[in-house]
């Protein structure tokens, strides 16, 4: 195969990827959360960014993440949604890349901590932006127990997807 | 999954469950509302008086009620609806935010 080839290979799977990713996004926002929690929501999109993690490596997550958020922002949310995303999905992708690689935790327990990171972002972000360090200790327990429950639903879902199509994206 | 790996994850909700336990069991009920709209106090209300205000914001509308000692978000004009589903608050410390208006409500001591 050629090296042009391959480039043209990885830039269309990225744009499959990305593409998922935002339909799962898009889908999220049909689930209603009762919960009482503020922004708890089960991160379906980060299906997407773990299997890209797993199948492509970490360049192709970071690119899938970022341009989701983007993209959905764009579309589904506004300029405040956009900064809170970032946060939460550039501190739990870091979050994830370093466990994988420098620990051996399996898929289900990297995306547990990509799950309380994600909220751990998004709850420092608002900390930053109302400059009240109070939201820390008010919601940060919460979020840390949600978190680490959407963590390993979508970690158990993207161990599933990695072990079926993961080989199929490989060829 | 590795079960050392399912050991870590169930060790990391005991500790989140715990110490949300510990963190509502050290509050105590608060006396007064703070009412924060981009980092400028806006307002300061009595939680033991019944009332609802509207608040506008650069961004748009907020509702608060206060009733029978605690305090919520009923309307908000903004997309997410966050604030408003957020469960009536009336310990020192927990807050409500309706973070695309830069709205903070916050319980506090006096």
């Amino acid at each position: 195969m050629s090296a042009g080839n391959s480039r043209i290979r990885l830039i269309a799977r990225l744009a499959v990827l990305t593409a998922a990713a935002l339909v799962l996004s898009w889908l999220e926002s049909f689930i209603p959360m009762p919960f009482p929690v503020p922004g708890v929501k089960p991160g379906f999109a980060n299906i997407a960014v773990i299997f890209t993690l797993y199948t492509l490596g970490s360049v192709p997550a970071l690119v899938v993440s970022l341009m989701r958020v983007l993209l959905a922002g764009f579309m589904f949310g506004t300029m405040s949604s956009i900064l809170y995303s970032l946060a939460g999905a550039l501190l739990s992708l870091c979050m994830m890349i370093v466990l994988k690689h420098f620990t051996d935790f399996g898929i289900v327990l990297v995306s547990t901590f990509g799950g309380i990171f994600h909220n751990m972002g998004q709850l420092i972000c608002a900390c930053l932006v109302l400059q009240t360090p109070a939201l820390f200790y008010s919601w940060g327990p919460l979020l840390l127990v949600f978190g680490t429950f959407t963590g390993i639903f979508v970690g158990l879902a993207s161990q599933f997807l990695i072990r079926r199509v993961g080989p199929i994206l490989r060829l | 999954m590795k079960k050392r790996d399912l050991w870590i994850i169930i060790g990391i909700v005991v500790f989140g469950l715990v110490i949300s336990y510990f963190s509502k069991q050290m509050t105590d009920t608060g006396k007064e509302v703070r009412i924060t709209i981009d980092n400028e106090v806006a307002d300061v209300l009595d939680l033991d008086k019944d009332t609802t205000k509207t608040y506008q914001t650069a961004e748009g509308e907020n509702t608060l009620v206060i009733k029978d000692g605690e305090v919520s978000i009923t309307e908000a004009d903004c997309k997410n609806q966050i604030c408003v589903n957020t469960q009536a608050i009336s310990e020192v410390g927990e807050t409500i935010a309706c973070l695309p208006h830069k709205l903070l409500v916050e319980v506090i001591k006096e």
